[in-house]
């Protein structure tokens, strides 16, 4: 396949949402995902490595990570997610390897076609230069840098973690530090995104975005160039629709956060926002560091 | 719309003292200028506070009124807390400190007032002070008299200014900022917003304006205010979350109701600090911020940012005219202008004056370039204050740079449309030059200039 270069996909950029785990990007990915000129990808992981090799091998030890590719793949060459077409993907991706994260994307935004793919996978986040190669692959690709407020961004992560033995994971709560998650994973997309034009990258509370879609969705579509009319907007508001709003089959069940997964309807209520000032409840003894408090209050906490 | 070949300069070197480097305040007053002076310290008899008058008719600068002086204390070297830490003990200053200084320091707002069956307006002036800030008026221009305070005298001498002054709906509203005692001087911001009215300013008796429970719990002083569309427009600082813009009509009896425009920095948070100055011009209210020192709130560490222009009109509806483009509960904000903060110029870091003049609106920018070029030891000085004006409020285009041929006026920090034409009052920190050069201090000699724009020069 040849690869096309940077620039030429113009009307099939895709829209990439940019956030730590546990900031409602499996809910926001699926409401924008219901637009009729979106289509939302379950985490596909693709800028974790050049090539597909790279990405199979960065999740050797947590396989759950390439449920969300497996389940895309399955859907858009079967129109069904079953073990049967899971499998049937498995194979696909293992003959193609040697494949580059570029050409898969572009097979993906091939079969999603007229529709543009979002994408939100939260370890794209995690370094630098997993953005960059999405930046390099996708000159004009546009940036959703979705934020929630770094308490209850933690105390959620946590509460994963606790979990984590369900799904293959290996991390332990006790030794993660979420706030510090929280922290590089924000300065990353800041640093990231600093360096792109104008416009090519918007910040977003998850909780204004939630308490209030019928005002921000609006906004996003604008912004992304987009229908904006009535059935647009009552499309996104319900995620539960997307294909990948409920669990997959056995060989992937995963590919999206499990409590979404587990309860997709959107609730239109207003989003608590917690404060800053107070103890950490994973660590009584301290409150959050003065860098992540200034970040948070740059995007507009307290 | 004035050019770069616009402007002469009415005055420089400060005005018979160098040491004079801000041009904070101006007023025109029975067909005069009146120009408002501060020195950035407080501590030698050279820095005291003067009034300067402008007569069109001999061409003449006279001063008008200086700073009594007091015995020095420890007040007179309070440190500056965007130089510090201010949670931290503070090292006090080593410059020598003379028997007396000045009693103020600057003057840093002015405002005409008509007083109720009188013909002629009076000029009112608020001064900055270590010792704290007062109230100066003036019938005549030359008789200056000291008012009393409009706040109790326990609260007084804490007041480092009084940065905005109004009049409004037969009243006058005076608002202070920043803060001072014997270690800590915060030139932007107290304890919380005061602002102070009265309608017989000669009559000692003010209320506030304000209710007790209003703004936010962030809010750290009414920054700016401005009448537009039969309201009185007031803005906080807030570090924590972004400016507020209240307004009210002021009517009954004070406190007054408010009512809320925008909050959170218009949905740009605590980078949009200030709502630095405010503007009336084309049915609307031009809004500019800003972040003090070089772009950066040390003291509450905020920032690095450039300032936003906005616009808000009389039913509360906004237009984002330069800045970054976002989402809010008003919709999607995009720069009507074309161009991001501080128009494209990261040093651009504050909208230090606006004034409508004959049909345009001009900005007036602190550059702050220079600090950058010294600190990091570049070979060609750039930067300086810029003046941007437009004719419709959206298409912009910059007048002036590199601070008029000295990069060292880095801030036009005062404008006023008078007959004469556009008034121009800088801001100077020539001691950059010492530090980039290695000068030896006495060779360094700066001060404010003072320019006028002239339609057809």
């Amino acid at each position: 396949m040849t690869e096309p270069l940077a620039g030429e996909r113009g009307d099939r950029a895709p829209l990439i949402i940019l956030c730590p785990p546990r900031s409602f990007s499996s809910v926001v990915c699926g409401m924008l995902g219901q637009h009729p000129q979106l289509y939302g990808l379950p985490e596909v992981n693709l800028f974790t490595a050049d090539r597909l090799a790279g990405v199979l091998e960065a999740h050797r030890t947590r396989p759950h990570g390439l449920h969300g590719l497996l389940r895309a793949l399955a859907q858009l060459h079967e129109g069904v997610q079953h073990e049967d077409s899971v499998e049937r993907a498995s194979e696909w991706v293992e003959r193609r390897k040697h494949w580059s994260s570029r050409q898969v994307f572009d097979h993906i935004c091939e079969l999603t076609h007229p529709r543009i793919p979002v994408d939100k996978s939260p370890r794209t986040v995690m370094r630098t230069e997993f953005m960059q190669r999405a930046a390099k692959i996708f000159a004009d690709a546009s940036y959703l840098h979705l934020t929630r407020h770094p308490r209850s961004t933690c105390v959620s992560t946590l509460s994963l973690l606790e979990r984590n033995e369900e799904w293959g994971g290996t991390a332990k709560a006790g030794r993660i530090d979420p706030e510090r998650i929280w922290y590089s994973a924000h300065q990353n997309i800041m640093n990231f995104s600093n360096k792109l034009r104008e416009g090519q990258s918007m910040r977003l509370k998850g909780e204004v975005l939630l308490s209030d879609p019928k005002c921000f969705l609006p906004q996003i579509a604008e912004w992304l160039g987009l229908r904006k009319d009535a059935q647009a907007i009552e499309a996104m508001l319900q995620p539960e629709q997307s294909p990948f709003a409920c669990f997959g089959p056995d060989n992937a069940k995963y590919g999206n956060d499990p409590n979404y997964l587990n309860d997709p309807v959107l609730r239109l209520v207003k989003v608590r926002e917690p404060n800053l000032d107070e103890p950490l409840e994973w660590a009584q003894d301290r409150s959050f560091l003065p860098a992540t408090r200034k970040l948070a209050k740059l995007f507009g906490y307290r | 719309m004035l050019t770069k070949d616009s402007f002469l300069l009415m005055g420089e070197k400060g005005l018979g003292n160098p040491r004079s480097r801000v041009a904070h305040a101006m007023a025109w007053f029975r067909d005069q200028l009146y120009l408002g002076v501060t020195n950035p310290r407080g501590d030698s008899p050279k820095d005291a506070a003067r009034i300067l008058r402008f007569d069109p008719g001999t061409m003449e600068w006279n001063q008008v009124w200086i700073s009594p002086l007091v015995d020095a204390d420890a007040r007179s070297r309070a440190r500056d807390v965007y130089r510090g830490n201010r949670f931290k003990e503070h090292r006090l200053n080593h410059l020598p400190v003379t028997e007396t200084v000045p009693r103020h320091r600057g003057i840093r707002c002015m405002s005409l007032y008509q007083h109720a069956n009188k013909s002629e307006s009076v000029l009112y002036i608020g001064t900055l002070s270590q010792f704290g800030a007062s109230l100066l008026m003036t019938t005549d221009g030359s008789e200056f008299l000291t008012l009393p305070p409009p706040i109790p005298d326990c609260l007084d001498a804490t007041i480092l200014s009084y940065r905005s002054m109004v009049a409004f709906a037969g009243k006058l509203f005076v608002a202070p900022t920043g803060l001072v005692d014997s270690q800590i001087m915060d030139r932007n911001f107290g304890d919380g917003p005061r602002l102070f009215v009265t309608d017989n300013p000669l009559s000692g008796v003010w209320h506030s304006a304000l209710p007790s429970d209003f703004g936010d719990a962030g809010d750290r002083s009414i920054f700016s205010l401005a009448v537009f569309a039969g309201y009185l427009y007031a803005s906080t600082g807030n570090p924590d979350r972004g400016f507020y813009l209240w307004r009210t009509q002021a009517e009954g009896d004070p406190p007054f109701q408010w009512e809320m425009v925008l909050s959170d920095g218009a949905w740009r948070y605590n980078l949009n600090e200030t709502a630095a100055t405010m503007a009336v011009f084309g049915g609307s209210l031009y809004i500019g911020s800003g972040l003090p020192g070089l772009g950066y709130d040390k003291a509450n560490d905020v920032g690095p940012a450039a300032f936003e222009l906005l616009r808000v009109f009389e039913d509360n509806s906004w237009d984002l005219v330069a800045g970054t483009p976002r989402f809010t509960s008003d919709g999607f904000k995009v720069p009507l202008s074309k161009m991001g903060p501080g128009f494209d110029d990261p040093f651009n870091s504050v909208v230090w004056s606006m004034t409508e003049h004959n049909g345009c609106l001009y900005v007036g920018t602190h550059q702050w370039e220079p600090f950058y070029v010294a600190l990091k030891g570049g070979p060609v000085m750039r930067g300086g204050f810029e003046l941007w004006g437009t004719g419709d409020g959206e298409n912009w285009v910059r007048i002036v740079s590199e601070g008029l041929h000295d990069h060292y006026q880095t801030g036009l920090r005062s404008q006023l449309s008078t007959p004469l034409g556009l008034i121009m009052g800088t801001s100077n920190h020539q001691e950059i030059e010492r530090r980039w050069l290695h000068f030896d201090r006495s060779t360094s000699a700066g001060g404010f200039q003072v320019w006028l724009g002239l339609d057809e020069l």
